[in-house]
């Protein structure tokens, strides 16, 4: 008779992967938030998500004492035509990379506290659907002439 | 059978995307021309980022770059003006070229709040707003598409617009459009030889 147990028990152990890979949190960089013109209202944020767990996972609440409000959003050029649309999460899958950049999904920053300038650096909060908050300082950097992919 | 007409299908794609390829070659190499007679622009008013009065005359004897957007837009309007300050930077003769952003949400854009936005990128960019009904009037003229959705929250609506950039030659004729996504080098490049084209 054939047995199963070693299988089992492999199974079992790859099932119990420890704890602390886990909750590897969410890595973000290159992140950036582009110097807007004084007194603009809005500004955008650009940033890459990457997720090193087994799972998915997704974005779904973004804070900050520097703004007001801060939402995702996607900006979308259809016949010629751009429009910007909400998003309510962003996901991002297990073991992938999601990148914020111009011309196409951001975040979109509403009525800064204070006026920002280059080299200012303002903290932001993201959190996860599992709970989990991730924490970064951005600098405020001039924008370049680029978007997505160039 | 199934396979012959694979095979015939797959030849007559190759000589289809071949016959294509050399038709673009063949073509003046003026790409973004619009049109054989450029469009004539009408007459229009409407009012500059220093509260003067802006019209038709203000395009002639100048290249001009129009863009049409608006000061709360965080992305595309912001990418698309830091393109074009590059452009101006990389040009020969750029003191005849002006850029000129015109607002298509004029009743949150003052004029004091377009001046702030545009030489935020460049001193020398022009802000335009005016009356709702002066700029639908010039947008009409033009053919540029928008849409404000006021229906979102309060005063921070989004509004949609046209991504384009619109090229008007010193005799006030809108002579090509260029589509985003923008790059500097390709607008440096191809604006040079329609100027070099239509100034002979």
């Amino acid at each position: 008779m054939v047995s199963y147990r070693p299988l089992i028990v492999f199974l079992l152990f790859l099932l119990s992967t420890p704890e602390g890979y886990a909750r590897d949190s969410i890595i973000i960089s290159n992140a950036w938030i582009a110097e807007a013109p004084p007194g603009s209202p809005v500004s955008a944020a650009y940033l890459d998500f990457e997720n090193p767990r087994t799972g998915p996972v997704k974005l779904v609440g973004i804070a900050s004492k520097a703004f007001e409000r801060i939402e995702i959003h996607r900006t979308q050029t259809i016949d010629g035509v751009a429009s910007m649309k909400r998003l309510d999460t962003l996901a991002i899958p297990a073991g992938g990379t999601v990148s914020l950049c111009p011309g196409n999904r951001h975040l979109m920053l509403f009525e800064p506290v204070r006026p920002l300038k280059r080299g200012d650096r303002v903290r932001l909060a993201f959190t996860f659907t599992d709970g989990s908050v991730v924490h970064d300082d951005i600098p405020v950097t001039p924008r370049q002439a680029r978007t997505c992919g160039n | 059978m199934v396979t012959g007409l694979v095979v015939l299908a797959t030849i007559f794609g190759v000589l289809t995307a071949k016959y294509q390829q050399q038709q673009q070659n063949a073509r003046p190499d003026i790409e973004g021309m619009l049109w054989p007679e450029p469009k004539i622009l009408p007459p229009f008013t409407v009012v500059d980022h220093q509260n003067n009065i802006f019209t038709l005359a203000d395009l002639h004897g100048k290249w001009s770059f129009l863009f049409f957007g608006y000061t709360h837009c965080p992305d595309i309007c912001p990418i698309t003006l830091a393109v074009m300050d590059r452009v101006h930077k990389q040009l020969d003769q750029a003191q005849n070229v002006q850029t000129v952003f015109i607002s298509v949400d004029p009743e949150r854009d003052t004029p004091a709040r377009l001046g702030q936005y545009v030489t935020f990128f460049n001193p020398e960019f022009v802000g335009l707003g005016g009356s709702v009904e002066q700029i639908a009037n010039l947008t009409g003229q033009i053919g540029v598409p928008y849409y404000l959705n006021k229906t979102d929250a309060g005063e921070n609506y989004l509004v949609d617009h046209s991504a384009s950039l619109f090229l008007i030659d010193p005799q006030g004729r809108l002579v090509a459009i260029f589509s985003a996504p923008h790059d500097n080098g390709n607008i440096t490049d191809r604006f040079n030889r329609i100027r070099q084209f239509i100034d002979g």
